[in-house]
């Protein structure tokens, strides 16, 4: 029998480090994966992953137990990520054309074209605002709802349609041209 | 986005169904996409779908991308280290101001604050107190003895801060 999320924080609270070890162990994957998905950078994701970690030890007696313990840890990954996107202020890096598909299909390597693709995508994706990333992150590779998302980034569910429609709309805008670039 | 709304004031004139603006149209697709869609927005969307080419551009569009999302390659694991890591962190004090194990004591920030209003609060006090004990007659008889030690009374009927004076009495041979 697993112990409860909520049973955890109470020991936490408490200074219980063998229940914090256990809480990280369940989310470590699930917070380092958001992570990573949103700074594409593993050692930034790591870094990341033990900035929220260590929030949830600094302030697991602020839990009210109002949301499910995971809203509220996906709260706080979000918070910090938008965050140290921030602190970074770097501007997301140019789109090189570097995504030659056309040769990719020459060599008739599937695998290379996969490849040119995810890095297509994932340079579109960085030259995305912050919000409208975090939410497409959210929707599609995390699989959360409209109402998880509007709850984890404390907006409201037609705030979230909004942001994944611009989103959508400007990750079509920043692809095409890339896309017929590389069709030529 | 010019030939979209061409298109569209077009086909509204020759009555086409697209009364949905393609705007709408791709808010609706980006719902679909989620399966978000009501049944009747998804009727009133496949019929604007039917006449708007541009709009049936976006949604495969859209659709390549959903798939690429959700076909994105294995993330990478986390190193070994990291809860080793983390729990350093957590043991680590708060505020570390350099390094304070020479003391015998362990460093409180807030103490050293306290330690040093408590200081500030004493001299004011110090102040307060020495300053009364001044004006106290005793004192004064202290002060008078010292004047005359010094023959500072042959100074007395010049102005305050008049060093010129003073310095003139002097080379006359006030002091003697």
């Amino acid at each position: 029998m697993e112990t409860p999320d909520l049973e955890l924080l109470a020991r936490i609270v408490a200074g219980d480090q063998n229940a914090f070890a256990l809480l990280v162990r369940r989310h470590q994957r699930k917070v380092f994966q958001l992570a990573y998905r949103f700074s594409r950078d593993r050692q930034d994701a790591e870094e990341l992953a033990q900035e929220i970690f260590f929030k949830v030890w600094k302030h697991a007696r602020t839990f009210e137990g109002r949301a499910a313990f995971s809203t509220w840890l996906y709260r706080l990954a979000v918070n910090t990520c938008l965050n140290h996107r921030q602190k970074k202020k770097s501007a997301p890096e140019p789109l090189s054309l570097s995504c030659d598909l056309a040769a990719a299909a020459e060599t008739a390597d599937a695998d290379l074209i996969a490849r040119e693709r995810e890095k297509l995508l994932e340079q579109a994706m960085d030259a995305l605002p912050m919000r409208q990333k975090m939410a497409l992150v959210l929707a599609n590779f995390e699989g959360k709802s409209y109402e998880e998302i509007a709850s984890v980034m404390d907006v409201s569910v037609s705030a979230v349609e909004t942001l994944l429609f611009r989103a959508r709309q400007n990750l079509g805008k920043i692809v095409r041209p890339l896309k017929n670039k590389n069709a030529r | 986005m010019r030939g979209e709304r061409k298109f569209f004031y077009n086909s509204r004139s020759k009555g086409v169904n697209m009364k949905m603006r393609c705007k709408k149209a791709k808010k609706q697709i980006s719902l679909a996409l989620d399966s978000r869609l009501p049944a009747d927005g998804f009727q009133e969307l496949h019929a604007h779908l039917h006449g708007c080419p541009a709009c049936r551009n976006w949604q495969k569009e859209q659709q390549g991308l959903l798939v690429l999302m959700k076909t994105a390659p294995a993330l990478p694991q986390l190193s070994a280290g990291f809860y080793a890591a983390l729990q350093e962190k957590i043991n680590k004090p708060l505020h570390s101001g350099g390094d304070t194990s020479f003391l015998p004591f362990p460093f409180r920030p807030v103490l050293l604050r306290a330690a040093m209003f408590l200081l500030l609060l004493f001299s004011v006090l110090a102040g307060f107190v020495l300053s009364g004990r001044l004006d106290a007659p005793g004192a004064q008889a202290v002060a008078a003895d010292f004047n005359q030690a010094m023959n500072l009374d042959a100074f007395a009927d010049l102005p305050v801060g008049s060093f010129g004076a003073v310095y003139e009495r002097l080379l006359q041979g006030g002091l003697q």
